[in-house]
């Protein structure tokens, strides 16, 4: 079947302003959209500028706007979309470097400030340890769900946030610190929370739930960041009227004697 | 004052002016059917209904305004011209009220 | 964060706006938003006309009763989403996915939300013009 795909091109060290490239393509039942944009690229026209890597939704560097919504090439049919006519664009809300390419730096600029690792506190027990934490299911399906991020930046193509106000911290991000901070190990809750309570962090969410139409891994960011509101607000709450705060349920640790913290040779 | 707290704040407020709003305006069939006379209660409630819906207005004016002006500078001083707008409409109108 | 933004994106803007493609949810925090400036608007006018003429034009009054009942409604939602209370529960991310979030209880607020403004909307209008009370 042939299908024709209208794609965005742009170069910011030569062009001045972005154009359009028609190109049509036979696709069988199978191809994605990645097939197409690769066979464009091997057959027609060898300056299509495009970034992929796994070709199965895994590595999240194929996200672009494709008919006007955000997904993964890869992840996409192109019969699927039921459309003779496909319209492929960089994502939106990033600087784009050439044509399908776009520059996530400052995304991972923010994504770094909220210590997107497990945060321990007692040193000795990580130098010396006598045992293990083994989680519970319920304990696992807790953060399970949001753990499965590929940060492809879909979401933060969507966001209607991020689209006006550049300093917020985007939902991929707010959905990793819940995803940290909730995970049982984890102790960094407090340390994140100068920047995930600020002016331009979690509240500025309001629930359109754009985010969660995109993603392509169900990640669902649009759940993660209400209960990253709840758990923030009932540790503020409990700060400024208690003046202390709730000991976050830990996992428990299984002794195994038979560790030794000497290395053996 | 966190950002969570504001907000919770704005929440609050919210559901206040639902509450004191509704008796605002029914205020005149209670009279008139003769439930509750006190007019100082109405205007208590009024002064409740007042403070937090100036509060929930300027929060959300302030909260649309950071996401269109995202400077750190602008998000840092917004709120005390909020603040001070917000304290001399509430004087001014309570005065009115008074 | 010192280059944050530093370079142009597309999108800005028409992305806020932009509402083909997603769901219900987007359209609900436009109106949200839109209408709350409104009546900010509203009540600057009101605070400072002490004559509240604009009283007597039925227009603006069935105008800014109906934003006021739908900013009210839409705003006990989000609320009880903000919160984490109607999101539904974290579950097992295996394909096909489910978005808790887009469907159960999230959705039936919504749906909620839309019959009962309608019905108080439909109630103000015919009150104003005078069919009822
Ligand atoms: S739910 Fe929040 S983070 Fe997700 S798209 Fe909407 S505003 Fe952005
Ligand atoms: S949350 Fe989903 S859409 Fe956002 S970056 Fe992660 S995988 Fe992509
Ligand atoms: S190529 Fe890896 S996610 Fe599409």
């Amino acid at each position: 079947m042939k299908v024709t795909f209208k794609i965005f091109r742009f170069n910011p060290a030569v062009d001045s302003s972005p154009r359009w490239s028609v190109y049509e393509v036979e696709v069988d039942k199978s191809a994605t959209i990645l097939d197409a944009l690769l066979k464009i690229k091997e057959n027609i026209d060898p300056t299509l500028t495009l970034r992929y890597s796994c070709r199965q939704a895994v590595c999240g560097s194929c996200g672009m706007v494709i008919n006007g919504k955000e997904r993964l090439a890869c992840f996409t049919r192109v019969l699927e979309l039921n459309s003779n006519m496909i319209t492929i664009e960089p994502l939106k809300n990033f600087p784009v470097i050439k044509d399908l390419v776009t520059d996530f730096t400052e995304l991972f600029v923010k994504e770094k400030t909220i210590k997107p690792y497990i945060i321990r506190r007692d040193l000795e027990e990580m130098m010396k340890p006598v045992g293990m934490y083994l989680q519970k299911e319920e304990e696992t399906l807790s953060y399970l769900q949001f753990a499965e991020c590929i940060e492809c930046g879909l979401c933060v193509s969507a966001c209607p946030t991020v689209s006006i106000d550049r300093l917020f911290l985007t939902p991929m991000v707010l959905n990793k610190a819940y995803r940290f901070s909730i995970d049982p190990r984890d102790e960094g809750f407090e340390e994140r929370l100068s920047i995930i309570d600020s002016e331009h962090g979690c509240w500025r969410c309001h629930f359109a739930l754009a985010c969660s139409n995109v993603c392509p891994k169900g990640i669902d960011p649009g759940k993660s960041i209400q209960y990253l509101k709840n758990m923030i607000t009932s540790h503020s709450l409990l700060e400024l009227f208690l003046g202390r705060t709730k000991k976050k349920k830990k996992t428990e640790l299984l002794e195994r004697p038979h560790i030794s913290s000497e290395p053996e040779i | 004052m966190r950002e969570s707290v504001k907000m919770l704040l704005h929440y609050i407020t919210g559901v206040l002016i639902l509450i004191t709003g509704a008796i605002h305006v029914l205020s005149g069939h209670f009279e008139a059917y003769g439930l509750i006379k006190s007019a100082e209660l109405y205007s208590i409630n009024k002064l409740i209904f007042l403070a937090s819906i100036l509060y929930h207005a300027l929060n959300g004016v302030r909260v649309v305004l950071i996401e269109f002006v995202p400077k750190r500078w602008f998000t840092d001083s917004i709120t005390l011209v909020l603040i001070i707008i917000g304290l001399a409409f509430f004087i001014y109108t309570s005065l009115l009220i008074f | 964060m010192s280059n944050v933004g530093a370079r142009k994106s597309r999108g800005r803007v028409t992305g806020w706006l932009k509402i083909r493609g997603y769901s219900i949810e987007k359209v609900m925090y436009l109106v949200q938003r839109i209408s709350g400036l409104m009546i900010v608007g509203f009540l600057l006018w009101h605070l400072l006309d002490t004559n509240q003429a604009y009283l007597l034009i039925t227009e603006l009054q069935i105008l800014f009763g109906v934003i006021i009942i739908f900013h009210a409604l839409n705003g006990v939602r989000l609320v009880l989403a903000e919160y984490g209370f109607i999101v539904g529960k974290p579950i097992r991310a295996v394909y096909p996915y489910k978005f808790t979030t887009l469907r159960g209880l999230q959705r039936l607020s919504v749906a909620l939300v839309i019959v009962v403004f309608i019905i108080l909307t439909a109630i103000w209008i015919l009150n104003i013009v005078g069919v009822i009370g």
